[in-house]
């Protein structure tokens, strides 16, 4: 499929509300400037690169608009370091992946960014970005 | 003539780009331990200029994990509703552009920021000096417990020059020499600190915990002492580094709002 940028078309995105999400947001303040924190938007699509780098490890997903093209998402987690620590690897989302991805959306107009804060697999694991505990592994 | 010197000689009107390479060479000279130091000098147990006194050195080795002002809902490292700051420093935070931090540009965060930060990092105790060493941003910050003082005035560094000394069973470390910092006092909020900043942490140990007690000062930016309360637990996890990413870690200016 030719990839085609469709600035302003609408993704097919989720909108799942304002989520009171206050420790997550307070532990996580730095997207501040960026992302509308208090909110939570879904996105389904294809990764394209998965860069696992500090400061801020970056899933580049093509997710389809409403008009059949596809559009470029930059999903900003926290440091590579702490998801290494909570069972995260290099290895853990691949290109071609297909996932579902929760979290904060932009503040920018019509940037497609966001900070994710949850990542499910087409097998159904479940890769947190943020965990309550900073010490807890994957849910099993 | 070599970074450093470049760094010293400068003003406080350079490029971003020239500050980040002069704050990374000026912490790598406050990192390097090899510094010419009284023969034979043993860890202080006074501030200098005291007389010495005999005592235990309280055991602060280890690595250490955040167990407190983690992501529980707290702010870190300090709750920002309870700041006394100064008109200075509301104007600047209300004008503040997220674009000129230096975090952007892989910068170490500084003290407090660093110590809040939910990684680990190992205390080193030798003769005349403790090493800290912190995963997040790969710093290794020196404190000299050999009686020496503070350089001049006219040296600074990302994280200051720090000495300390062992009051019993704490070993209390004075931090000066901070350079102007947009994001000094805390990196996430912004709050800023001038180069008047000084830092005294308390540090002690109860059992397999390590409790520090921190009071930052600076009279331009807070109108009274801020105070900051943190606990670790000892853990046997393994460093990790952290190796910053120039073009990740200015990845998200693209999406600042207009």
């Amino acid at each position: 499929m030719a990839y085609v940028s469709r600035r302003h078309a609408l993704p097919r995105v989720a909108v799942l509300g304002a989520l009171a999400l206050a420790s997550v947001a307070a532990a996580h303040h730095s997207q501040q400037p960026f992302f509308r924190m208090d909110e939570n938007i879904e996105l389904t699509g294809t990764v394209v690169r998965f860069e696992f780098k500090n400061p801020h490890p970056i899933i580049h997903l093509d997710v389809a608009d409403e008009s059949g093209g596809l559009v470029r998402w930059e999903i900003e987690g926290p440091t590579a370091l702490y998801l290494r620590r909570n069972g995260w690897s290099a290895d853990s989302l691949v290109p071609g992946d297909r996932i579902t991805v929760r979290g904060a959306p932009p503040k920018k107009e019509g940037a497609h960014a966001m900070a994710g804060r949850e990542v499910v697999k087409s097998d159904g694991t479940r890769l947190r970005l943020y965990a309550e505990d900073a010490r807890r592994v994957l849910d099993p | 003539m070599n970074d450093a010197a470049a760094c010293r000689r400068d003003g406080p009107n350079r490029r971003l780009a020239l500050a980040a390479a002069c704050a990374v060479s000026a912490l790598m000279i406050a990192a390097r331990p090899a510094e010419a130091q009284p023969a034979g000098s043993a860890p202080s147990t006074s501030p200098p200029g005291d007389a010495p006194e005999a005592a235990a050195i309280p055991d602060l080795s280890g690595t250490w994990f955040p167990d407190y002002c983690i992501p529980d809902g707290q702010t870190c490292p300090f709750d920002i509703d309870a700041l006394e700051l100064t008109p200075r420093a509301i104007e600047f935070m209300s004008s503040f552009d997220e674009a000129i931090s230096p975090k952007y540009d892989c910068v170490p965060a500084t003290i407090p920021s660093i110590v809040a930060d939910p990684y680990a990092w190992q205390i080193r105790q030798r003769s005349n000096r403790v090493e800290f060493h912190y995963e997040k941003d790969d710093v290794v910050r020196v404190v000299w417990v050999d009686g020496r003082r503070h350089p001049p005035p006219g040296e600074r560094y990302v994280l200051g020059h720090s000495i300390g000394w062992y009051e019993g069973d704490t070993l209390v470390v004075e931090t000066a020499n901070f350079p102007y910092d947009p994001i000094g006092l805390d990196d996430m909020t912004p709050l800023p600190t001038s180069t008047r900043k000084t830092v005294i942490e308390r540090y002690r140990r109860e059992g397999d915990r390590l409790i520090l007690d921190m009071t930052v000062e600076d009279e331009l930016y807070l109108a009274a002492p801020a105070e900051a309360h943190f606990e670790w637990a000892l853990t046997d996890i393994e460093m990790l580094p952290y190796e910053c990413d120039l073009e990740t870690a200015r990845q998200p200016l693209r999406f600042l709002p207009d």
